[in-house]
């Protein structure tokens, strides 16, 4: 400690010291007062400690400079006077060293070119001058030895002699040196001296350890045992022979000031001791041990109350009803289990008193599970979420606010035997036609649902697909029975209508006849033979196998048709102009499946292929695939795209109805379940109305409204409106096809009951 | 006064408490003088026509209905009041009407196929028929004639020539008019006799009228001006004469070839005046359902399914007003209309039985603002079900109905007197 106060004093003279040389000049023009006054100031310096120490000690701050330096107990030793000359004398000390003085030792004499010249005095040859057992020593540097071979010496000393080169031995001693290596040899030449450069042993060792990366000094242990200063064993005698120093046995001075200080302050009144605590008020006299719950713990994260045990049953009655009571069989069952197996670990038993209830032995073992539980199981607070269930309902509009859509069944198209399989509203919208299983076409007045044409298309096929040309001139119908597709104007319209859509039909047969190539084309236009000319059949188009499906393009030039039995010619797309029909899709595995359904984009040069389970956007203008749509449907059977062109609609056979934003994703937008069977078709109104419906085969036409937003941010709003129903389920089979009013909010729907019915 | 009271009241309900009612009527001829009567409050329908009767002391009693804020008084005062929420202390307008019992069923006679269309003269039934022929038949139900086929298709609509109301003597017309989906009116001439003749006469066309795109869905004739007005389903409305020298001629369309195969299989019918319109308007962007003239004759109203009234001006073939609703309507001075839907009933209307709130049974559109009123009758057709597709109307016919059932049927009521006709066409 002593010293350690000295150094700190002496570093303080040094600071004092290093002071500008001019201060420190003043000061040693009086060196007596410069002493005393720093024994003043340093006595200032404690008593500024002091007093700052005393507002530490009030503050109860800790950790600060001045509290070490009081811990070390410094202050009061007296030391200080000892150091005092100390100080000053080193003060001397350092102050010879640091200025020198340059007349001392060294002369200055104006050399020859008239700068000044030190003159260093002559250096007495004392032990340390002596440089004589210095080894020679080669000046050569470093350059290999191998430039000196030619020479008779290998380098030279420093005094520039040359130091020649050992004399070779005889091819004898050669020979000798080569049989028996010396000790110490290395194959290397000294380059100080030029012979051979033998390493002795303690030098070899040294390269070993240097090798080993271990430290060379001689008898160095790397593992020397632990000496365990401080350990928790007690030591009897001391480890270090020091004597006590005498303070630890008088009281401490510094103590008793302090202490002093904190009397003091208690006395003036500036410290105020802790108010003793009133222990017996806080607590109660006696505590409540029946008490049901503990008191209730601040609401805290980590704070999670035990779940509660279910309250006890009839069996843990001290009476239970008879039926609770086991019988011996159950009894025996229940010890035989083993105490872990058993559900749970009492038995059932019946006392005629409750003061008659013996204590219950695992008591002790039940609270111990408990609480084992309690502390073993992962507790997880559960936040209960304040959620008003209403409010996780979507916001959809009444379907009131929705009007007009179909609600009632308004007219009944009554006439086919067997199925209604399509029907298709006149884009005049004053007739309706329908294709059915007894291979008729039928026209019907709309409102009134009379029957005003009718064409007997075939004798054992079924009419599969009606369909308009959806254009303002030309009244064209597609229908398709069997393999064969009729395009037919039916003799209803105005002659001269009749004449311009006849015109339209048979334009093309002279085309026809210009291009007969040598391929089998995919379809044969004929004119019809002389019965359906009469009836208003113009054009008859005749494929390999039966068609299931017609589809117009929106310019009414092209149809499309499906014929999902012929695998490599599915999908054929027929021109009216030309008469020419083309299949886009030469083998099977371009589409990858059988085809369902096609559909014309309404307004881009795209064809829609649904497959079972896909539907494929073909780009026709670049003949390439441009768009795999994944509905999820097990077996799609119907499409329909909205007249926008950026949704679609799909119905599927496994009950589903599915909302495609082409602009989102390939996966649906929505999925609509609630048909009970299978979807037969969909479609989108396209006369302005936002309305779409699907018809399944549990006899229901269900209608929603799909309004889709010019903003395209916003998602489109799908409301289910309205479920017609009227057909009746028919072998299995409901609503077969519907098809909107082109420009009312009217629906038509064909079942499979022979009729058509109108909805509004 | 008081004795109207203690005629009307037994003694046991002397202690019933008493609402003051005004009483009005819009009928000139049963008008009582203004007074402020002080009536039971539980007085029915009875008691409150027994009390009207005594006023106007008329020789036979005459049933009189009640009507209080456009609603029939069905029950008691009293039973009104609590339903309405009224307070007795204040006085209640109650207006009179003569009361109109049910029409009564009389009799049908039945056709081959579906009818279209029905026009009552003072003496025959015109009817309109599917199968492409109009026929004039007795009250009696006899045929007294037919017309031949010359409609290629259905007859959607016939229309007597009646001549002006205003001829003094009883007239009978003596032609009319058949349109239907062959998009051509045909005008026919009956030779009308007072005595029945013993078998049925083919009638033959005059004139064919020529210019209809599509299906003519009505006609309406009007006799002061001898003009007649055509409604398609084209989307327009055409006007002609029935005095021909102010139509042009024009030729018939030439039929196409499998129409010409066709017409082939019938007979060859006598060649007709072939005649274009006067006018042509088009102010509809949908089929129109229903043309009429209106009181004033150079004036008429269309209604179509873009759910629009439009009203004409025949003489400049202008449109003078345009109107949106819901329901097609005719306006007309009087205040009980009958109407034919789809549903199979003829309803009867009585438009000043409107109410402000929305009744979910089928309504019809009231001429003064967009109200609902209850029907106060519907009469069901006997055979069942079945579409109506024409009522008509007569003070000797009575109610008369055709429909897809293929009969005529007759209802007769009492004092349908004010009774007119509407058809409704259908609910855009």
């Amino acid at each position: 400690m002593a010293t350690k106060a000295g150094s700190r004093k002496r570093s303080r003279t040094a600071l004092e010291a290093d002071k500008p040389v001019l201060s420190s000049d003043d000061e040693f023009e009086i060196p007596e007062i410069n002493g005393h006054e720093s024994s003043e100031d340093e006595d200032g310096f404690s008593t500024a400690d002091e007093g700052s120490d005393e507002s530490e000690e009030l503050s109860d701050a800790e950790g600060s400079e001045d509290d070490d330096e009081i811990d070390s107990d410094e202050i009061p030793s007296d030391d200080d006077i000892s150091h005092k000359p100390n100080g000053v004398t080193n003060g001397d000390l350092l102050d010879q060293e640091d200025a020198p003085n340059p007349e001392d030792n060294v002369k200055v004499v104006t050399g020859a070119d008239g700068n000044p010249r030190y003159i260093y005095p002559e250096i007495d040859p004392v032990y340390d001058s002596d440089d004589t057992d210095a080894e020679e020593f080669n000046t050569i540097g470093n350059i290999p030895l191998e430039y000196y071979e030619n020479y008779p010496h290998v380098g030279y000393d420093i005094n520039g002699k040359r130091i020649m080169r050992p004399a070779a031995g005889k091819a004898l001693d050669t020979l000798l040196n080569s049989i028996e290596l010396p000790k110490g040899w290395t194959g290397l030449i000294d380059k100080n001296s030029g012979a051979a450069l033998n390493l002795t042993e303690e030098e070899l060792e040294i390269v070993k350890k240097l090798q080993r990366s271990e430290i060379t000094e001689d008898g160095y242990d790397p593992y020397p045992d632990m000496v365990e200063y401080f350990t928790n064993t007690v030591e009897q005698m001391p480890l270090s022979s020091a004597p006590e120093p005498k303070r630890r046995f008088i009281p401490s001075k510094h103590e008793q000031k302090r202490v002093m200080k904190i009397v003091k302050g208690i006395r003036e009144g500036r410290i105020v001791l802790r108010k003793p605590q009133s222990e017996a008020a806080d607590q109660p006299e006696f505590y409540d041990i029946w008490a049901d719950d503990a008191p209730p713990k601040a609401d805290h994260v980590m704070n999670i109350p035990a779940p509660k045990l279910p309250p006890p049953t009839h069996d843990e009655s001290y009476n239970p009803p008879p039926e609770y009571l086991p019988n011996e069989k159950e009894k025996k069952e229940w010890e035989e289990l083993d105490p872990e197996d058993r559900e749970k670990n009492y038995l059932p038993r019946s006392h005629k008193a409750l003061r008659l209830v013996p204590g219950f032995n695992g008591f002790v073992n039940e609270r111990f599970e408990r609480c084992l539980d309690l502390y073993l199981a992962p507790r997880v607070r559960r936040n209960k979420l304040n959620i008003d269930p209403a409010s996780l309902l979507p916001k959809l509009p009444s379907p009131e606010d929705l009007k007009p859509f179909p609600t009632t069944c308004a007219a009944i198209y009554r006439g086919h035997e067997g199925r209604v399989r399509s029907v298709s509203a006149d884009p005049t919208g004053v007739w309706v036609a329908t294709g059915g299983d007894d291979g008729t076409i039928r026209v019907w007045e709309i409102l009134t649902g009379r029957q005003v044409w009718k064409l007997k298309a075939s004798s054992d096929e079924a009419v599969d697909s009606v369909t308009w040309r959806p254009t303002a001139e030309g009244r064209i119908l597609a229908a398709a029975c069997g393999n064969e597709i009729l395009l037919v104007v039916p003799p209803i319209f105005d002659p001269e209508e009749e004449s311009h859509s006849k015109e339209i039909l048979s334009g093309g047969f002279g085309y026809a006849a210009n291009n007969q190539g040598g391929k089998e084309a995919p379809g044969k236009w004929s004119k019809p033979d002389s019965g359906l000319d009469e009836e208003g059949v113009v054009v008859t188009i005749t494929v390999r196998k039966t068609v299931k499906y017609i589809a117009w393009h929106r310019r009414g030039d092209y149809l499309v048709t499906v014929s999902p039995d012929d695998v490599r010619r599915a999908v054929c797309i027929h021109r009216l102009s030309t008469h020419l029909s083309q299949t886009p899709f030469k083998e099977k595995s371009v589409t990858k499946g059988i085809p369902q359904r096609v559909q014309f984009h309404p307004s881009k040069p795209l064809l829609f292929v649904a497959t079972k389970r896909y539907i494929r956007i073909y780009d026709l203008a670049k003949a390439e695939l441009s768009k795999t749509l994944k509905p999820g449907a097990r077996w799609i059977s119907s499409i329909d795209i909205h007249p926008q062109g950026d949704n679609l609609i799909v119905g599927s056979y496994d009950k589903r109805l599915l909302w495609h934003d082409l602009d989102l994703s390939t996966k649906p937008y929505r999925t609509l379940r609630y048909h009970d069977k299978g979807i037969r078709a969909v479609a989108f109104h396209r006369g302005g109305f936002p309305l779409f419906c699907s018809s399944s085969d549990d006899g229901t036409v269900q209608v929603f409204h799909g309004r889709i937003y010019s903003d395209l941010m916003e998602n489109a709003l799908i409301v289910p409106l309205k479920v017609l129903k009227g057909h009746r389920i028919t072998s299995h089979l409901g609503v077969l096809d519907v098809d909107w009013h082109p420009k009312q909010p009217w629906l038509f729907s064909a079942g499979a009951d022979g009729t058509a019915r109108l909805w509004n | 006064m008081a004795t109207a009271m203690d005629l009307d009241d037994a003694p046991a309900v002397a202690s019933v408490p008493r609402l003051q009612i005004n009483l009005s009527t819009r009928d000139p001829t049963l008008a009582v003088p203004l007074q402020a009567l002080r009536v039971p409050i539980n007085l029915k329908r009875y008691g409150l026509s027994t009390l009207v009767n005594h006023l106007l002391e008329t020789p036979k009693p005459i049933p009189f209905d009640f009507l209080i804020d456009g609603q029939y008084l069905r029950s008691s005062l009293d039973d009104y009041l609590t339903q309405a929420g009224l307070s007795s202390e204040k006085p209640l307008d109650v207006e009179y009407v003569r009361s109109q019992l049910p029409p009564t069923y009389i009799g049908s006679f039945e056709q081959d196929d579906w009818i279209s269309s029905v026009h009552l003269s003072s003496s025959s039934i015109l009817t309109g028929s599917y199968d492409g022929t109009a026929q004039i038949t007795s009250l009696s139900g006899q045929v007294l004639a037919k017309t031949i086929p010359l409609h290629a298709q259905s007859v959607k609509t016939v229309a007597w020539l009646a001549p002006s109301p205003s001829a003094d003597t009883q007239t009978y017309p003596t032609s009319f008019l058949t349109a239907g989906m062959d998009r051509t009116i045909n005008l026919w001439t009956y030779p009308h006799s007072p005595d029945p003749p013993s078998s049925t006469t083919a009638l033959s066309a005059t004139t064919t009228y020529i210019s209809h795109k599509s299906t003519i869905t009505s006609l309406s004739y009007s006799p002061s001006t001898s003009q007649f007005l055509s409604s398609s389903a084209d989307h327009t409305v055409a006007l002609w004469s029935t005095d021909s020298s102010l139509l042009p001629t024009v030729s018939a369309p030439q039929p196409t070839a499998f129409s010409r195969k066709r017409r082939r299989t019938t007979t060859k019918h006598p060649a007709t005046e072939k005649k274009g319109p006067l006018a042509v308007l088009t102010p509809h962007t949908a089929p129109v359902s229903q043309v009429i003239h209106t009181a004033d004759p150079t004036a008429a109203y269309s209604v179509s399914w873009d759910k629009s009234i439009v009203t004409h001006d025949l003489v400049t073939a202008q449109v003078v007003d345009t109107r949106l609703t819901q329901h097609p309507l005719l306006p007309d001075s009087e205040y009980v209309f009958a109407s034919a839907s789809h549903d199979g009933c003829v309803r009867i209307w009585d438009v000043r039985s409107v109410s402000s709130s929305s009744s979910s049974s089928p309504a019809e559109a009231d001429p003064e603002g967009p109200r609902n009123g209850a029907s106060l009758f519907i009469i069901k057709r006997e055979s069942g079900a079945g579409k109506t597709f024409g009522v008509d109307w007569s003070k000797d016919v009575g109610l008369v109905s055709v429909g897809e059932d293929k009969k005529i049927q007759i209802n007769r009521g009492e004092m349908l007197s004010d009774v007119t006709i509407l058809e409704q066409t259908e609910k855009p």
